[in-house]
């Protein structure tokens, strides 16, 4: 672990140190602030990913499931793609349909290989180009589908088809290969089963779609997310930017309620609140939990602004006349934007997890609607027989915090002034160049 | 010092004074105690409602409700303590202090076990900075950082429950495993070490053969039955841990702290049967703490013996050896009780449950006859999945901060002072940066275990454990306020002592910071 090449690590660091701060300063010319910070955000792999796929859960799941706004008494609804609400109750699948003996099984299907039987054939006749077939199922086909057959004699009727014409009972497919086939007792047909099939996630115990459901949940959790990162933010920066610009009585008595708000519990108060307004909406839940939850953001822009008000440019803006307002709004806050945007995106996915354990103690949405945490909560113990009704509501979680995580780290890294990329090789080489050709 | 501490406590007075007012009035509007009855179709409703409004004192509004409740608190300094009396009549003050022990003891072991785990993993980060070690460790602490701990609780109950316990009926390990675990181990083990590629593929080699052949050999013993370890694992394991100390406090060139360690690890061996005789069944609590003073008591003897030069230094390791070895002992000592205790009715080969916090079986017969290691083995084994879960919750926390921290200070002009009059990488890193990359941790730890606490109610819900969570819980759904005040007091004084205590360790660890001179 600690190695003997320290030496030598200490002399090369001592000749690098001054090429590196090259490299970075060279970079930096000529920019802007926000450009450079721009550029450091755009670079952090990491940070680009959770963004990416955060946007696409968001698109995914609000037109999923449509918009559900307001209360029950008016709901104010847009439609989404998906054919099932989450009010829907669709029949139980079970039986061949589920192959493991359960009930409500997954549909989604992501291996390209997969065929599921439709029935048996009988009745073959024609010739390659057009073959008819009679089909013994309780399945119909559709023309323009893909079909696998099987089972048939000579071995070049066996493969995938597109079905040409269908009927209740008969349909047809051009094969393209010469030859006459026969009618044989084994011959089957089947079709590909990739994709999302008509319950993707499966379903619930009354037979409610589970994908439906998730993406509701998922929904949900997203709103109460954004809802207490924006308002516990705008609480958090405005208490704190009081208390820190105007310091004296009113920083004493801000920083005492502060004080006062930290001795709860966020979590226990918030499960009376929950408890208390969970049937109201997930948007007075989320407003809230969020007069709970701006208490750290507050100290932090306090502390910001505590040091930033000494500075040589706000004596400057004050010596020019500039208002109170003007110089907290124009000349402090950009220079304090950096922590509070990190920290507010941090605390996003501290609040879905509040939100979606609320919910699974039975304190934050309530039945009939759905969040994410009260699915898990439904159904943890169907995990041995029916582990697919737990896994997804738990990946949605997981992926949204994770995802929020990766961005706060990157927009750490872009606003931190002392943080330098990591120089690569090719940089030196690229800086070694540059140098050559100058010289 | 004494002034600042009598100024700090009385504001934390104050303020839990005025907080638990508006708690008190916010908890009263959040509901209403009669709500269930008036709803009822009881033909003796009117006269329960009634009672049950004499009894809960409902005539008085709650802002006044609350200093009568608070009298009763007060009442501590005349003898006469209550917190009220909950729904059901029962001493809320009582019910509490059963709760509080559960609740802390849940907390407390994964609050040790994320700081050890983290701040040695976030060490390690920090000295591999840049590293695929370092990105795995990032992407694997968000990871942890991400996950609802009641969906981790779900998979720990299947994977290391239910199907451990499965698979306990015979333990072999599958090749597959096998080749797997020496894999992972491999590289995790060239991460940690690092260095040119040569070394990194012995590292790798070692990693995987060591642990592909332990696997291998425990399983074909059929170790996982017995679990027993007795001298031979105390002496083997305390060798590795001996050298593990030296080289990481002092170095193995420090001869005396060398043989002053290892001098431990025989010592360890050379008492290990003798003090079988003291580890009786109905051990107590005192023979632990003797024999706990008496480890330390030889460490530091050994150590003054042994060196010469940089006393303390050596005196430390061969302490940290000794307490380790004790450690081993103990360890040894309740996986005696493993075979009796898997192959009992009440256990009957499952040994690692899904809920609760004691085997309620095991309890009784121990009331009978007591067996201070059955039932340590009980509660241990008890508390291993809530331990588990709640260290992967705090683990990133500590692992980023750590590495942040050490980064840090390990570009500090101190530190580039200490290479340069040439120290030892690990004197540079050990003594001069990573004490003092350890100095704000203090302020995570408080926080750590203040939102452990109030999570407690979701871990204890997810775990079957009855503590304050749960007492809490039940408080809401029943609408109990004395309860539910009783639990949030206690909850949040709990968090502010561990802030107040974080912010004394600070100020006593760091000496830039200075309390009782006002700013």
């Amino acid at each position: 672990m600690f190695g003997k090449k320290k030496a030598e690590v200490v002399v090369d660091n001592e000749i690098s140190e001054s090429n590196e701060n090259a490299i970075s300063n060279k970079e930096t010319e000529g920019l802007s602030q926000g450009q450079i910070v721009r550029r450091r955000f755009l670079r952090h792999r990491g940070a680009m990913i959770g963004l990416f796929t955060i946007v696409t859960i968001i698109l995914f799941t609000y037109s999923a499931s449509g918009l559900h706004l307001g209360n029950e008494k008016n709901p104010i609804t847009v439609p989404g793609w998906w054919h099932y609400s989450i009010n829907d109750l669709p029949e139980l699948v079970y039986g061949d349909a589920c192959p493991d003996g359960s009930t409500g099984c997954p549909s989604l299907d992501l291996n390209p290989f997969d065929v599921s039987p439709v029935g048996t054939l009988s009745g073959l006749e024609g010739n390659g180009s057009k073959v008819i077939a009679t089909l013994n199922g309780v399945n119909s086909l559709k023309a323009g589908e893909q079909v696998v057959i099987s089972g048939v004699m000579p071995e070049s009727f066996n493969g995938t088809f597109t079905v040409t014409e269908a009927t209740e009972y008969d349909f047809a497919f051009d094969s393209k290969v010469s030859g006459t086939p026969q009618d044989v007792s084994s011959a089957t047909v089947g079709n590909f089963k990739f994709g999302l099939g008509d319950h993707p996630f499966g379903q619930d115990d009354i037979g409610r779609d589970y994908f439906a459901l998730v993406m509701r949940g998922a929904e949900q959790s997203i709103m109460v997310m954004l809802i207490i990162g924006l308002l516990a933010g705008f609480i958090g920066t405005v208490v704190g930017a009081v208390a820190g610009y105007f310091r004296g009585r009113i920083d004493g008595f801000l920083m005492r309620v502060v004080d006062l708000f930290t001795t709860i519990p966020v979590i226990l108060i918030g499960s009376v609140i929950g408890f208390k307004v969970g049937n109201l909406g997930v948007v007075v839940l989320a407003v809230f939990l969020a007069l709970f939850g701006w208490i750290g953001l507050a100290r932090l822009v306090r502390g910001e602004f505590l040091s930033l008000r000494e500075r040589e440019f706000v004596d400057a803006a004050r010596v020019a006349g500039a208002s109170h307002r003007r110089i907290i709004f124009k000349h402090i806050l950009p220079n304090a934007v950096g922590i509070i945007i990190v920290s507010v995106t941090l605390s996003m996915s501290g609040a879905i997890l509040l939100e979606t354990g609320l919910s699974y103690l039975g304190f934050g949405v309530v039945s009939p609607d759905v969040s994410l945490g009260s699915l898990i909560s439904q159904y943890q113990d169907s995990f041995a027989t029916r582990p697919w009704l737990f896994w997804w509501p738990g990946l949605f979680i997981i992926a949204i915090a994770l995802c929020i995580n990766f961005i706060g780290d990157g927009l750490r890294d872009a606003f931190d002034p002392r943080q330098r990329r990591r120089i690569s090789k090719k940089d030196r080489a690229q800086a070694k160049l540059a140098a050559k050709a100058s010289a | 010092m004494l002034t600042y501490l009598t100024r700090r406590v009385s504001q934390l007075l104050l303020i839990l004074f005025v907080s638990s007012y508006l708690t008190y009035i916010l908890l009263a509007w959040s509901g209403d105690p009669l709500e269930e009855l008036r709803l009822s179709s009881d033909p003796k409703k009117e006269q329960t409602m009634i009672a049950l409004t004499r009894q809960l004192d409902l005539d008085t509004p709650a802002p006044l409700r609350y200093f009568k409740w608070m009298a009763g608190m007060l009442g501590i300094f005349w003898g006469k303590f209550s917190m009220g009396d909950s729904r059901q009549g029962q001493d809320v003050a009582e019910l509490i202090a059963t709760a509080i022990p559960t609740t802390i003891r849940l907390v407390l072991a994964a609050t040790i076990l994320a700081i050890l785990v983290g701040i040695t993993i976030g060490v390690v980060t920090a000295l591999r900075q840049y590293s695929r070690f370092d990105y795995a460790i990032t992407f694997v602490s968000f990871l942890f950082f991400s996950l609802p701990i009641f969906w981790v609780a779900v998979l720990l109950k299947q994977y290391m429950s239910i199907s451990f316990n499965d698979w306990l009926a015979n333990p072999i390990i599958d090749p597959l495993w096998l080749v797997g675990a020496g894999i992972v181990a491999g590289i995790f083990w060239s991460g940690v070490i690092g260095g040119t590629i040569q070394r990194v593929l012995i590292v790798f080699a070692a990693g995987f053969v060591s642990t592909f052949g332990v696997l291998f050999w425990l399983s074909s013993t059929n170790w996982f039955n017995t679990l027993s370890l007795g001298i031979g694992f105390v002496i083997a394991v305390g060798l590795g841990f001996a050298i593990l100390i030296v080289t990481a406090s002092t170095g193995l060139s420090n001869r005396p702290a060398l043989y002053s360690s290892l001098t431990m690890v025989a010592v360890g061996g050379a008492i290990y049967f003798p003090i079988q005789s003291l580890l009786v069944n109905d051990f107590s609590g005192w023979t632990l703490i003797g024999l706990a003073l008496a480890t330390v008591a030889v460490g530091m003897l050994s150590g003054f013996i042994f060196s010469k030069e940089d006393r303390s230094a050596v005196m430390r390791t061969s302490v940290i050896t000794a307490v380790v070895v004790a450690f081993l002992i103990v360890v040894d000592r309740v996986t005696q009780e493993w075979i009796p205790y898997v192959t009992s009715d009440f256990v009957s080969g499952r040994p690692i449950p899904t809920v609760g916090q004691v085997n309620d079986q095991v309890a009784m017969e121990l009331l009978d006859n007591p067996n201070f290691w059955v039932g340590s083995l009980d509660g241990l084994l008890h508390i291993i999945l809530p331990t588990v879960a709640l260290t992967i919750g705090s683990f990133a926390g500590y692992v980023r901060y750590t590495r942040g921290n050490l980064l840090e200070v390990l570009n500090m002009d101190y530190v580039r002072t200490a290479r340069a009059k040439g120290l030892t990488e690990r004197t540079v890193v050990m003594r001069h940066s990573f004490r003092n990359a350890l100095i704000p941790l203090t302020t995570l730890m408080a926080w750590d275990f203040a939102g452990l606490i109030g999570g407690a109610i979701i871990t204890e819900s997810v775990f079957g454990w009855i503590g304050m969570g749960t007492l809490f819980r039940q408080a809401i759904f029943s609408f109990d306020l004395n309860l539910m005040m009783g639990a949030f007091l206690i909850t949040s004084t709990l968090a502010v002592s561990a802030n107040l205590l974080s912010d004394l360790l600070y100020s006593a660890l760091d000496p830039r910071i200075r309390v009782g001179t006002g700013e």
